[in-house]
């Protein structure tokens, strides 16, 4: 009873999912299933090549190596590091896929349903998103200053 | 009726408010530094223009200067313009959705709400051309 009346006051006197809302949610939750699962085929295609595609990195590192001292050592570990950043590289992505198609997927059930558990649900998942994208930004952002700071330092070393 | 219509309807309540404007928050934050980034590869292309026209021509045969220089900036305009869009929509986006739940006006949200629209349909019109032309050069 209680959270009726608290839903009715919100309705009354707050922002509401109207039927302009509606129209406009239902086709980004469309759009945004559709990019999530073009971004989990594509994460997948990425995974199995690198995967797979292992023996031909190391060839391509082999040919490389063979014109300076590098053994075959060092050929399989930069071979093995060059999948394991990529792997990485494509989790990282992943996450930011599955919170896309959590936000569609919750977004189209609460408005079919009319659930505002879900909506509520979907929102978040869309605050989750845009903020894992701009921690990893900020994140990326220092590696580059250090590597800047770190480059001009190694140069007046010189 | 309208308050039962009212009652039926899905709610912007306390805790949909918060996250909606922690996301336009992030949103804005990510699209300011979307132009940003887009500036300084502007300025990088300009700065830079006689080096790549000049590897252009030299790269494909019966190229001149000339026409690589037109090339060059059809590329960037049509990148830099439709990249500019995409984060035009997300920031104006969120700018209005935060405003409509600050100042519980309806048609800003819902104006908000249709510009984060706009951008996730752009987004994935960019995909489909991207997959398209991938699929092409492929085969």
């Amino acid at each position: 009873m209680e959270q009726q009346l608290q839903n009715q006051d919100a309705g009354l006197f707050g922002l509401s999912i109207d039927a302009t809302g509606r129209q406009h949610l239902t086709e980004a939750a469309k759009w945004a299933r559709f990019l999530a699962i073009v971004g989990f085929v594509f994460i997948a295609l990425v995974a199995i090549f690198l995967i797979a595609g292992g023996s031909y990195i190391a060839n391509m590192f082999g040919r490389v190596n063979q014109y300076n001292d590098a053994g075959p050592g060092f050929t399989t570990g930069m071979t093995i590091g060059i999948i394991i950043y990529y792997l990485c590289v494509a989790l990282l992505v992943f996450f930011a896929y599955l919170f896309l198609y959590r936000f569609a997927v919750n977004m189209k059930m609460a408005l079919q349903g009319n659930n505002q558990e879900l909506l509520n649900r979907s929102f978040q998942n869309l605050k989750v998103l845009y903020r894992y994208w701009g921690i990893l930004t900020i994140i990326g952002l220092v590696f580059f200053g250090l590597a800047f700071v770190i480059g001009i330092l190694g140069r007046a070393a010189v | 009726m309208e308050e039962s219509q009212s009652i039926l309807e899905l709610h912007v309540d306390q805790t949909a408010s918060k996250n909606l404007s922690d996301a336009a928050r992030w949103a804005k934050f990510l699209s300011v530094l979307g132009f940003v980034c887009v500036g300084f590869v502007l300025i990088f292309f300009i700065a830079m223009r006689s080096q790549i026209t000049g590897a252009l021509s030299r790269l494909i045969p019966g190229f001149s200067e000339l026409d690589s220089m037109g090339m060059l900036i059809g590329i960037i305009v049509i990148i830099a313009g439709l990249v500019g869009l995409l984060l035009y929509f997300l920031f104006r986006g969120s700018l209005l959705i935060k405003k409509g739940i600050e100042t519980k006006s309806q048609d800003v949200f819902n104006s908000g709400l249709g510009l984060l629209k706009a951008y996730f349909i752009m987004y994935g019109i960019i995909t489909i051309v991207e997959l398209v032309s991938s699929i092409v050069s492929i085969l």
